[in-house]
């Protein structure tokens, strides 16, 4: 064994368990726990009495005294450090406050976590000392709300084909031209994170698409600064009351100082930024999900055919246990990370990606199924399901599409392999710090562990370098570890010092457990008999 | 002004009661609490009168020291120190020997204005303020709906069954809390780091035996299902008949 980490997601596909990055389960010192439970309260008194979800769907906007609440509670600045007006907390008060806000309404998180996830989290991680005084005051009281402005009508899922360029000036400024889709917050917004190809001065002959990005911060509106436009506000599926536009630049000047990072570093800070936003939107999920679960639970103890209650059939019951399961298993993953990126435990890029393939496609199936048990009832617009639905969309297409982020997680999952085979782990591996009653699902882990490990070489030995392009390979291993890493999180939960579960929330866990390994094995038994040939066949002659 | 609210942590609204085998009191195994409803509203009262007259608000509660959930609650949302008077059998004390650890407390303090909520969302008694401003010796309104507070008197409209209220009275005194009387604030962000930094005291409460004991507690027994007579006009006879002679209500 070598004393190197991986990663823990990333050591799965070696057949590792570093199990000092789970256990025990990273909890933030008591009063960060405390400060994430008051906000978390405070919102939801707040939001019960100000949000009006089914309003706010049908008018199509978030009115203007929502986001002055928002404004007055401070949520604005909730991660913002307090040197500069934000109240200064860390991952899982920012999680528990998206749970929060998204248990009651998924257009108006989507407003917050468009302002503090992706839209100014830039200036936090790569901006200097004078920027952060330039801008974060106003954006933790909320005086400029932010947007992230990245997409193009050309470059969606393959960001960096973007083509605004962004030109410097005799005098050091910057001249902007060019076309941003789909941008969360584009109508409120007085504050965006954009990113734009600049010459590169070495090679400064280089056609448009050679040359590197760089990411700059515009601070104003379309009022007081000439050249920025916004477009009308897009007609969407669901999160119809979030502001979703075109911003658009024409010879925008923005000054010298406006350069966010490294010149030409632009697309790792666009990563790194949608790195750390994916986590915030696992959080978001869950909190739908609850909602889901309370009024397929309170419809099911309520409605009565053949004369007893629907909760007390088998079939309605496989869907309520599910969505039991599923969500304790969101909120201990989405809960695993924060801890780990609060007490700084390594590195928790590939983790956040497991938590946002979960909580996205759980979610999905979640509210289907709360909607299945509502039936009749559950399909008219005047009950919440069709609303939930809709809003849950588009979980699995934003910050990263669910089919790109597997490639990516399968890619770098196998990039110590497909270098060298010696990467993996030479003995049976053993997850540490699990509770007595749970040495069962702890046996279970390991052996599919080793089982990833050895899919992952056949992968690495078969396609080589190549491997990056076996998209339906790389898919099958993402899913295997993104069950496994949800699976850990879940045993984490209950094996934690500080808990002490009652005999129902260790058979939820237990069910959790077990719906995973299953989702697990359903991935891995598709590799022995793959179809992938046939469907590139198939989908070929379709599409030729 | 030296202001006091006091308030007492109850159980959650949507708590479902249960009974204890020994049939003595109610089965607290997995019950959350929560600030009492007009408890709320004597804090935000007596923030409201620091903020309009100047002074210091204490909170102030009978109970456990797992209160200081509550406690932090009331200070992130203005007041500027808390205190428990810490004592495990909370629950099982009267309204007497509550209002006299409290009265005893108060004095020590110094307090000018007691506020406190019209009653607590879980026993209901209405008891514990008017006992405290007998034990203080002070002026008392209870089921204030509005108050105009100057540094040593005030105004106060309280609601009756006879209707309206309006007293003068002068300070010290203690004011009991009703629905209308304000709407309290929510706590804010920095009203919740703030209240991190806030001093919470824990002292024992003084010891003072009960008087009244529970002899029994039993949930309402549960109410007869409905019943449909008849539907439209039709059954306006049939529900006449019902309620003459059944329910006997005419």
């Amino acid at each position: 064994m070598t004393a190197q980490s991986f990663g823990f997601v990333r050591s799965l596909f070696l057949g590792r368990i570093e199990s000092s990055a789970v256990m025990p389960f990273p909890h933030p010192d008591a009063d960060a726990q405390e400060t994430a439970e008051s906000v978390a309260e405070m919102i939801r008194e707040w939001a019960a009495d100000a949000i009006d979800p089914d309003q706010i769907d049908r008018d199509k906007t978030i009115s203007a005294d929502v986001i002055e609440g928002m404004r007055e509670l401070g949520l604005f600045g909730l991660t913002i450090p307090e040197e500069f007006g934000g109240a200064g907390c860390g991952q899982l008060a920012y999680i528990s406050a998206l749970e929060a806000i998204s248990n009651r309404c998924a257009s108006t998180v989507t407003v917050f976590a468009g302002h503090l996830g992706i839209g100014m989290k830039g200036i936090l991680l790569y901006g200097t000392p004078e920027q952060k005084q330039m801008w974060l005051p106003a954006l933790a009281s909320g005086e400029q709300i932010a947007a992230f402005a990245l997409t193009e009508a050309c470059a969606g899922s393959d960001a960096g084909a973007l083509r605004t360029t962004a030109d410097p000036e005799p005098d050091g400024s910057w001249k902007l031209n060019g076309r941003k889709v789909w941008i969360t917050n584009g109508g409120i917004a007085s504050l965006f994170t954009v990113f734009a190809r600049t010459p590169d001065p070495e090679n400064p002959g280089a056609p448009l698409m050679d040359r590197p990005i760089s990411a700059f911060v515009v601070s104003g509106s379309p009022d007081d600064l000439p050249g920025l436009s916004v477009g009308a506000p897009e007609l969407k599926m669901g999160l119809c009351g979030s502001s979703t536009t075109e911003v658009g630049f024409e010879d925008m000047v923005i000054p010298a100082d406006a350069l966010l990072g490294e010149r030409g570093q632009g697309f790792k800070v666009a990563l790194n930024i949608l790195n750390s936003g994916r986590h915030g939107l696992s959080a978001c999920c869950t909190g739908q999900a609850k909602l889901a679960r309370k009024l397929a639970v309170a419809h099911a103890k309520e409605r009565e055919q053949f004369g007893v209650p629907i909760a007390s059939f088998g079939m309605i019951q496989e869907m309520l246990a599910g969505m039991d399961a599923d969500i304790y298993a969101m909120e201990a993953s989405t809960k695993l990370t924060a801890g780990m990126i609060d007490l700084g435990r390594g590195e928790t890029m590939l983790e956040a990606t497991c938590c946002k393939m979960y909580a996205t496609e759980r979610l999905w199936d979640i509210c289907n199924n709360a909607l299945q048990i509502t039936g009749g009832t559950g399909f008219m617009r005047e009950y919440p399901y069709e609303r939930i639905l809709r809003d849950a969309r588009i979980n699995m297409i934003f910050e990263g599409t669910n089919q790109v982020l597997r490639m990516m997680m399968g890619t770098q999952g196998l990039r110590p392999l497909v270098k060298d085979l010696g990467a993996l782990a030479s003995d049976a591996p053993t997850l540490d710090g699990v509770r007595e009653d749970f040495a069962d699902e702890r046996a279970v882990f390991e052996s599919l562990v080793t089982t990833l490990a050895e899919k992952s070489r056949d992968v690495a030995e078969r396609h080589g370098k190549a491997a990056r392009n076996a998209q339906p390979d790389l898919r099958r291993l993402s899913d295997m570890a993104i069950a496994l890493y949800v699976m850990a999180a879940v045993i984490a939960r209950v094996s934690s010092p500080d808990a002490t579960p009652e005999e129902s929330e260790l058979n939820v866990a237990r069910l959790a457990c077990s719906r995973l390994a299953r989702s697990f094995q359903t991935a891995a038994a598709e590799t022995e008999n793959p179809d992938d040939e046939l469907m590139a066949k198939v989908a070929s002659e379709m599409t030729a | 002004m030296n202001i006091v609210a006091c308030i007492k942590r109850v159980p959650m609204t949507e708590t479902q009661a249960k009974v204890t085998a020994d049939g003595q009191s109610l089965d607290t195994s997995g019950v959350e609490y929560m600030t009492s409803f007009y408890d709320e509203i004597a804090v935000e009262e007596a923030v409201k009168t620091k903020e309009k007259l100047g002074g210091e608000v204490t909170v102030l509660t009978i109970g456990p020291s797992d209160a200081t959930k509550q406690i932090r609650e009331c200070l992130a949302k203005g007041s500027d120190k808390g205190i428990i008077l810490t004592d495990d059998a909370w629950a099982l004390r009267d309204c007497r020997s509550t209002a006299k650890a409290l009265a005893a407390k108060v004095q020590e303090l110094g307090g000018e204005v007691v506020f406190a909520g019209r009653q607590a969302t879980d026993r209901d008694n209405a008891s514990v303020g008017p006992m405290l401003a007998t034990y203080l010796g002070w002026a008392c309104v209870t089921d204030v709906i509005e108050l105009e507070l100057e540094a040593d008197k005030g105004v106060a409209k309280r609601e009756s069954e006879a209707g309206v209220e309006t007293y003068e009275f002068s300070l010290p005194a203690v004011i009991t809390c009703q629905k209308d009387l304000n709407e309290p604030r929510y706590a804010g962000l920095k009203g919740i780091m703030a209240a991190k930094k806030k001093p919470v005291e824990e002292v024992p409460a003084a010891e003072e035996a009960s008087q009244a004991e529970v002899v029994r507690v039993e949930l309402p027994p549960a109410r007869k299902e409905g019943r449909v007579v008849g539907e439209g006009p039709d059954a306006v006879e049939a529900l006449m008949t019902a309620l003459q002679t059944e329910a006997k209500v005419l």
